[in-house]
Parts: C-alpha cells; sequence; structure tokens
C-alpha cells in the first residue's frame, strides 16, 4: 500500500533530487581528493586542501570581511524591515498593498541593475567603493526578506498583548521593548539568519561595488580562473555548505518553536 | 494639561500619521537607494562617452547604436529565450516535485522540504561553478564516462553552449521555484478535490480543472522569481556559456568595465527592463485570457 | 464633573471607512457604578470600549473621564485600565511579571513591589501562584491574572472586553459573582462590553442597549426588563410576545389595543404616552401569561391549543396556537410539584391569563 501511494510520482521526486545534489556533492568530494585536477579517478583522501585553505592570509581576510558585512547588513535589514513590518501589521494605512508591492521590488529586479544603477549614483556623488557600499546594496535586497518574515511573526501574536501593555501605562517606544521584542525574537532571529545568509553569498552587488577589499565572492570569483587554486576553494566552499546549512536549520528551529509555544499559550 | 491640539494631539489622533512616521525610514532609504539610481540609469543612458570624455547632453545616440548594430539585439533577444527556456523547464521540473510533497507525503514534510532546498545553501557561485566541473573537457562528465569506458574521447559539445547555460540556471533557480509552487499546493483544500473526485471527474482531469487552476499563483510567482532575475545573469554564461552563450548581462557588464562605456552600458540595461517588462506583460496578459476561456 | 457624569460620552461617532460603527452616541456612567454596554455583535459596544481606553480615536465627539477631555491623551496616559476578550496575558512573563508589569514607572523597590503583587495576589485568590508561567493557567485563572494586572494600576475606570466569554457555563456564572463582589471592594468604576443579556442583568448597575452603532436604551436591569421602551430592547433582554396593532383608545392611564390577530388588550402599564390611532405592539412576557384549563370567568384571556412544550427542568416552555394568529404565543411556566406535565398533549385547549398591568405598549419597528 506505501508503495504504491509513492509510486511514479515519488520515483521522479527522487531523481529530481538527484539532480540537485549530484553537482552540488561533487564540490565537498573534491575538496578532500589529493589532486589539483577535477577529475576522476579519485586519488587519496586527503585533508591538505582544507589546510592549504586556512594558511591563505587573502582568504581569510575575505572571510572576515564578509563576516562584517553580513552581520552590519542583518541587524541593519531586520530593523528596517522591523519598521516596515510593524507599520503594515498595526497601522490600516491607505495604499499599505502597493506600499508592501514597492518595498518587494528587489526581490525580483535583477541584481545587474541595481548593481549599476547604484555604481552610477556613487560614482556621480564622489562616494569610494568599499565593504560599506556593498553592505549598503545588500541591504536594499535584504529588507524585504526582513519585512516578511517579521510580518508573518507578528501576524503570529495576539495583537490586544500590545494594547495591554500601553493600558498598562507603557509608551508605544517601552512597549515594543517589553512586548513585542521579546515575543518577536524567533521571527527577529530567523530574519537576521537568513539576510545574514544572503548577503554572505551575494555576488553580483559586490562585483560592481566591491573595491580592492574583496569578499568572501569575490575573493572565490577571483580564485576561479587558477586552477591550482581550485580544491582550496572547494573546501571553502564546503565548509561555508556546512554553516549555512546548521545556520539555516536552527534559523527554522527557533521560528517553529516560537510557533509552537506561541500556539501552546493560546489554548 | 487640557490642550487637546498641538502635534502631539495629532500623532495620537492620527492613524496615518503615526503609521506612516513607522514606514518613513525605509521608504526613504528605498527611494534614495533603489528609486533615485534607477532614474540617474535612464538618465545616464541618454549621455554621451567618447574615449575617455562622458557627456551628459541628451542624445539618442546609445539607443540609435542598440538598434542599429544587430548583436545587442541579437543577444537581448536570446537572452529572453534562454530565461524563458530556463524558467519553463525549472517549472516543469518542479511541479511534480512540489506536488508529491505537498500531496503524497503525510508525514515529515519538512524533511522532505530542506531535503529538496539543502543544495541551495552553497554559494550561487560555488552552483554554478559545479558544472563547469561537471560538464569540463577533463571535467567529472567526461572523464567518469571515459573511466567506465564508454567513450574513448573526452566529449566537446557538453560546456561552452546554450545547453549549459539552460541547464545550469534549471538548477540553481530550483528553489525559487518550488516553494512557491508546493505554498500553493498546499493551501489548496483537499475536499475539494476529494468533492471532484466525488463528481466522477478522473484523476487527471480533475488535476486540470481543480488543482492547476487553484496553484497559478504559485505558478505565477515561481516564474517571475525565475525568469526576471535571469535575464540580468552574467556569472552563468561567463563560467558555462562560452561565446556562443553569451547574455546581455554579459554585455552590461562588459560595458561598465573593459568597454568602460558607461552611457552604452546604462542604454542596454534600460532595454533589458523594458524588454522584461514587455514580457511579464504579455505573460500576466495571457495567462488572464486563459482564465477568462476556461471561465 | 460630578459623580453622574464620571464618564461623559457626547455625541460620539466612529466610522471605518462607509461602516458607522458607533453613530452619535450620548450618556454619561456614574462615579463607581458597574455598567454594561450590552448588544449584539457588530452594534458598537467594543468600539466605543475602546474608544475609552484610547485604542480608537472617535470620528466625532468628546469622551470626558473625571471632567478631563481624553482627546488628545494616549491610551498608556488615561486613567482607565482594561480587561482584554483574550485576556493578553503576557507568554513570556511569569504571573507576577504579568501583575506587576504596570508598576514599572511608579518606582518602586523590590520589596514594595513584590508586596503589591502579593496583594493582588490575594485579591484573585491565586496566592502562592506568582512564579508560574503564563501558559500553566487555566482559563479563570488568566481571566483573574489580567483582572489583578488591571486593578493593581488603581484605575479611575475599569474597561471589560466580554471579561467572561472564554469561560465554560458553571465558571461564567461563579466568576459572573465574583467580579460583582470584587467590584463593590474596590469601589471602581465598571464598565463592560456582553452580548449576553444574562451576564449584563445578574452584574450591571445600569445597562446601555446598543444597536447598529446607537445606544436605543440606557436604566437599570429591573426597569429595562420590565419597562422596556423599545421593541429591540424588549426582545433582547428575555423574550417577548408581541401582539401588534392600534391605539383604540387611551387616558387615565389605561389604554386599549385593537390588535390585527386576536382582538382587543387592554393594558395598564408602563409607556402610556401614545394617542388614539398610533401602531403598537402590546407586549406581555412569557412568564405572566399563565395557563389555565378552565375558561377564566373575569380579566383578560384568550383561547388556544397547545402546540409544543420545551421541557427546561426548573421550568417549562409552551407554546400556544391562537386562532387568527400566525406565531404561537409563548408561555414560561415554572416546573413546581410536575405542573409541566399536567399542560398535556398537543391540541388541548387551554386559556392564557394576564393581568393589564403586564402589557406593555411599545412603538411599532
Amino acid at each position: 500500500m506505501k508503495k504504491t501511494k509513492f509510486g511514479t510520482l515519488g520515483v521522479y521526486t527522487v531523481l529530481y533530487l538527484a539532480f540537485l545534489y549530484v553537482p552540488v556533492l561533487f564540490i565537498p568530494l573534491f575538496s578532500f581528493n589529493d589532486s589539483i585536477y577535477i577529475a576522476f579517478p579519485l586519488k587519496e583522501f586527503t585533508l591538505r586542501h582544507y589546510a592549504d585553505m586556512i594558511e591563505r592570509e587573502p582568504l581569510i581576510n575575505a572571510l572576515y570581511n564578509s563576516l562584517k558585512v553580513g552581520i552590519v547588513v542583518s541587524i541593519v535589514s531586520t530593523v528596517f524591515g522591523m519598521l516596515a513590518a510593524k507599520t503594515f501589521t498595526k497601522y490600516r494605512i491607505p495604499g499599505s498593498k502597493s506600499l508592501t508591492a514597492f518595498i518587494s521590488i528587489p526581490l525580483v529586479i535583477p541584481l545587474i541593475i541595481l548593481g549599476i544603477s547604484l555604481l552610477t549614483v556613487l560614482k556621480s556623488v564622489g562616494v569610494t567603493l568599499s565593504l560599506i557600499t556593498i553592505g549598503a546594496a545588500h541591504t536594499v535586497i535584504c529588507i524585504p526578506f526582513a519585512m516578511f518574515v517579521l510580518i508573518s511573526r507578528l501576524e503570529g501574536f495576539d495583537k490586544s498583548m500590545e494594547e495591554a501593555a500601553q493600558d498598562l501605562g507603557e509608551s508605544p517606544w517601552m512597549t515594543f521593548w517589553r512586548v513585542t521584542f521579546p515575543l518577536a525574537m524567533p521571527g527577529i532571529i530567523a530574519s537576521l539568519l537568513l539576510c545574514f545568509t544572503i548577503s554572505f553569498d551575494e555576488f553580483i552587488l559586490a562585483f560592481f561595488l566591491g573595491s580592492d577589499e574583496p569578499t568572501l565572492p569575490l575573493y572565490m570569483w577571483s580564485q576561479l580562473r587558477f586552477p591550482a587554486k581550485l580544491p582550496s576553494v572547494l573546501a571553502l566552499g564546503s565548509v561555508i555548505f556546512i554553516t549555512s546549512f546548521f545556520l539555516v536549520c536552527f534559523a527554522e528551529w527557533v521560528r517553529r518553536r516560537g510557533v509552537q509555544t506561541q500556539t501552546g499559550s493560546a489554548i | 494639561m487640557t490642550s487637546s491640539g498641538g502635534l502631539r494631539g495629532y500623532f495620537v489622533r492620527s492613524e496615518n500619521a503615526r503609521g506612516f512616521s513607522l514606514l518613513a525610514p525605509t521608504l526613504i532609504l528605498l527611494v534614495l537607494m533603489m528609486v533615485i539610481p534607477i532614474i540617474m540609469l535612464v538618465a545616464r543612458s541618454f549621455w554621451t562617452q567618447s574615449g575617455m570624455i562622458e557627456t551628459a547632453d541628451f542624445s539618442l545616440v546609445n539607443y540609435q547604436m542598440f538598434f542599429e548594430k544587430k548583436i545587442y539585439l541579437y543577444v537581448l533577444g536570446k537572452s529572453l529565450l534562454i530565461s524563458g527556456s530556463v524558467t519553463f523547464a525549472t517549472l516543469i521540473l518542479a511541479y511534480p516535485a512540489a506536488y508529491f510533497v505537498a500531496f503524497r507525503v503525510k508525514k515529515n514534510k519538512l524533511i522532505w522540504l530542506i531535503l529538496i532546498t539543502v543544495p541551495f545553501w552553497t554559494s550561487y557561485l560555488l552552483r554554478v561553478f559545479a558544472w563547469k566541473l561537471m560538464l569540463g573537457y577533463n571535467g567529472v562528465v567526461n572523464s567518469g564516462l571515459i573511466g567506465i569506458g564508454i567513450i574513448d574521447e573526452p566529449l566537446g559539445f557538453l560546456l561552452h553552449n546554450v545547453n549549459a547555460v539552460v541547464l545550469t540556471l534549471a538548477h540553481a533557480w530550483a528553489a525559487f521555484a518550488i516553494l512557491p509552487i508546493y505554498v500553493s499546493l498546499e493551501k489548496i483544500d483537499k475536499s475539494l478535490l476529494e468533492a471532484a473526485a466525488d463528481l466522477g471527474e478522473g484523476p487527471i482531469r480533475s488535476f486540470l480543472r481543480v488543482t492547476l487552476p487553484l496553484s497559478m499563483p504559485g505558478v505565477i510567482a515561481a516564474s517571475l522569481l525565475v525568469f526576471i532575475p535571469t535575464v540580468g545573469d552574467y556569472v552563468t554564461p561567463k563560467l558555462v556559456g562560452g561565446s556562443s552563450g553569451i547574455m546581455i548581462g554579459n554585455l552590461v557588464t562588459n560595458m561598465f568595465g573593459r568597454g568602460n562605456n558607461w552611457p552604452m552600458g546604462s542604454a542596454i540595461a534600460v532595454m533589458m527592463m523594458i524588454s522584461i517588462t514587455l514580457v511579464v506583460c504579455i505573460y500576466l496578459w495571457l495567462i488572464s485570457q486563459v482564465k477568462k476561456r476556461s471561465n | 464633573m460630578s459623580d453622574e457624569s464620571f464618564i461623559s460620552i457626547k455625541n460620539i461617532s466612529k466610522h471605518f471607512g462607509d461602516v458607522r460603527a458607533c453613530d452619535d452616541i450620548t450618556f454619561d456612567i456614574r462615579r463607581g457604578e458597574f455598567f454594561a454596554l450590552l448588544g449584539p455583535s457588530g452594534c458598537g459596544k467594543t468600539t466605543l470600549l475602546r474608544m475609552l481606553a484610547g485604542f480608537e480615536t472617535p470620528t466625532m465627539g468628546e469622551i470626558f473621564i473625571d471632567g478631563q477631555p481624553m482627546a488628545a491623551i494616549p491610551p498608556y496616559e488615561r486613567p482607565v485600565n482594561m480587561v482584554f476578550q483574550s485576556y493578553a496575558i503576557f507568554p513570556h512573563l511569569s504571573v507576577a511579571q504579568n501583575i506587576g508589569f504596570g508598576l514599572r514607572k511608579d518606582k518602586l523597590s523590590k520589596a514594595e513591589m513584590d508586596k503589591k503583587v502579593d496583594e493582588a495576589l490575594d485579591l484573585i485568590a491565586m496566592a502562592g501562584y506568582g512564579g508560574r508561567g503564563a501558559d500553566e493557567l487555566s482559563g479563570g485563572q488568566r481571566q483573574r491574572v489580567a483582572l489583578a494586572r488591571a486593578l493593581i494600576k488603581k484605575p479611575k475606570v475599569l474597561l471589560l472586553d466580554e471579561p467572561l466569554g472564554a469561560l465554560d457555563k458553571k465558571l461564567r456564572e461563579q466568576m459572573q459573582l465574583e467580579l460583582r463582589d470584587l467590584q463593590r471592594e474596590v469601589g471602581i468604576t465598571f464598565v463592560f462590553v456582553t452580548h449576553d443579556q444574562e451576564e449584563a442583568l445578574t452584574m450591571s448597575d445600569r445597562i446601555a442597549v446598543m444597536r447598529d452603532g446607537k445606544a436605543l436604551e440606557i436604566d437599570g436591569p429591573v426597569d429595562l426588563y420590565e419597562k422596556p421602551k423599545t421593541p429591540f430592547c424588549a426582545d433582547f433582554l428575555g423574550t417577548m410576545n408581541f401582539f401588534e396593532g392600534s391605539i383604540d383608545a387611551i387616558g387615565g392611564g389605561e389604554a386599549t389595543v385593537k390588535t390585527t390577530e386576536v382582538g382587543t388588550i387592554k393594558s395598564t402599564g408602563p409607556n402610556m404616552n401614545f394617542s388614539t390611532g398610533d401602531a403598537v405592539s402590546a407586549a406581555i412576557r412569557p412568564e405572566n401569561m399563565k395557563i389555565s384549563f378552565d375558561k377564566p370567568t373575569s380579566g383578560s384571556f384568550m383561547e388556544g391549543k397547545v402546540r409544543a412544550s420545551a421541557f427546561l427542568g426548573d421550568r417549562a416552555h409552551v407554546y400556544i396556537n391562537v386562532e387568527g394568529r400566525k406565531d404561537p404565543v409563548l408561555t414560561a411556566m415554572q416546573n413546581m410539584g410536575g405542573a409541566a406535565s399536567r399542560v398535556g398533549g398537543d391540541d388541548h385547549t387551554v386559556w392564557l391569563t394576564w393581568s393589564d398591568e403586564s402589557v406593555i405598549l411599545l412603538p411599532q419597528e
């Protein structure tokens, strides 16, 4: 009975999963292969590409740059996203649908357009390109993600919670810190992690708006041309993959736990 | 104490004032960092550049060039076609998988969703690069096939062409198709399907008459989320496309890089935005026509 | 600013787009009173309560509390506190933290704070529950915590939005009495919203009956029940038999109504301010119509046949068909000594009697 349920569709889905996984899995596979050529047959197992990776100073610098940008971007985008989410969940303002659509434009605009537009403006007002310009551009594309994550969280809890706090004498500002913020915490964490992941992986905007201080994707891009350096890039890719896997799982876990305590207390 | 007027009184009373002041920082940021830059881009597309000197006078020279030199229109058309095929392929490939998770999987749906999205947590660059490793002349496929003795010589037609670009993009953007489709399928009230079966509809007819129309919002969202960004992609064509797989994004990048003709690059980008908007409008119009007719 | 008009609601309207949630409402609430806003859902009672709390701003009109205009005063500075329908117990805080939530601004020492919270816990008979988490409470306990949390602020007015709506019937009846006692004890003005007429009758000093954004009648429970001035009120508070017709003669505290269905009905009840020819309803409460098995020799009566009876334990509702009348007449009888079982089966001929005093004249809608 169970087997028939699985059926052709199930087989198809497994094949599709294989299509999604196989190319990606070659990255960690060859990162352990004791050869600088990415080809079969496999040679001995080795960790030297990882050791090589850690010793390479520009790579560590790039990693450090990406962490800096990612952390700042995730915080700033979450703040802006929270302001927007708060507005749309709390007030019945006219045109809220078109305003939501406006804020979501960065989700669908080709990044190359945003990249060269920002480059054009920054150049004409004489701003030097740096990690800051990369971060500013990342903030623009992260805001809609943060907003949607936070809207779904803010909609999830009883609105009268905030009213109750105001009723008990707290100003809107203190109400936010004493009630909204702790209740929205799972959403805030999910938003921070999501924005960090997006910024950490973003290449196109960084390509146009970056300078001689590269982020990790920029560094990888520069290394892809040199076959000898490939294996350590693959090692780096594997590390990023595992880290972001755990980060996203953690974000999802926090979010679900938040949902559960919420429904638990609603009874 | 009793003065009920003043700015503060207005704020207490007016919900709109409070709402908009809360939203203002985000709106201002997006206007500064998105709207004004795009307007500037459009403005610059009317400038001209000769040598190192940029002239800020209104001129249609770039657009004239765009339409005169067949290469621009050709590459733009090809980019739209590539993205169209990518979108179509991604939807066709992703829909059954999303359907399977939404309707056939009873327990642990989350595990399946995580399984499907895990490959997308690698870096985008590496996801694309993985295909170069796969399809390259000395790549995984060729060395593997030679290793097990199916071929003697590496196959040269795997990489550096349009097919490689379509395949790579269909892989790289799969999550953007699966998730919206899954969400819209998951929202469908299962009793509707039972009702259709109860009214004597066969599985295929009930899929065509109930499931597919109800999942259209997800399909539309998925197609826009895949189509629009891929038109401007230049990483994939650069890594796996070769000279025949070149896309409009590469031309723009060149103009802003080695070509050093920003006004021309801006004009190409503007044409790209216009054509994307046109295609999306036609697509949405076609869907509304189909909907009307089926009603 | 007098005790008579402690809360003064003046020409209050609230529009949401085209919907008039509140439409030109004016009335006063007395100091120390237990006041109910009663009406069906959508009548504007909750909107009015939320305007008192400051969560909605009136489109027109003004609200004064203790003589002070409320228009420019935000919710967090108003001398009122609210018990929310959902209770809005903060899930991330303990019971004690919930109750002490509003004390932050008072800048109390830890000991003073604990003392106040303990007193509040005593007041709601939940001493020792302070350390519990919000999700460990039963519905009744949540309600009490919400009460304590609001009362600890010593508000001038306590607002309660359907405070008992989330509780089951038994608990609700118990809490009705407790709330009443609590209000007497603390002496604070209570304004509460309910759609349950029995609850309003049991608990309040005065009731405002609301419909379609208007306050139709404001009076004490007994007067509202016995001397309603509108058919809606008469029907919403309890049940009512209406006999429609027109005034045949009126004067000297006595009126005869020529009904369209059952002949003339005499009234010596309230509401005599009609003149001959006015379209009215003669309304009689079911409990004021008695069943007689023999034809009465004097007084007002009508003949009918038993159509059905509904046994409710302590009392019974008997539906009686009267010739010429479309709807059956409803009577309610106490089931003392098994009286209900003597009504007999269907189509049994009986006579309905009533006193002319119990006939209330009402304008037709």
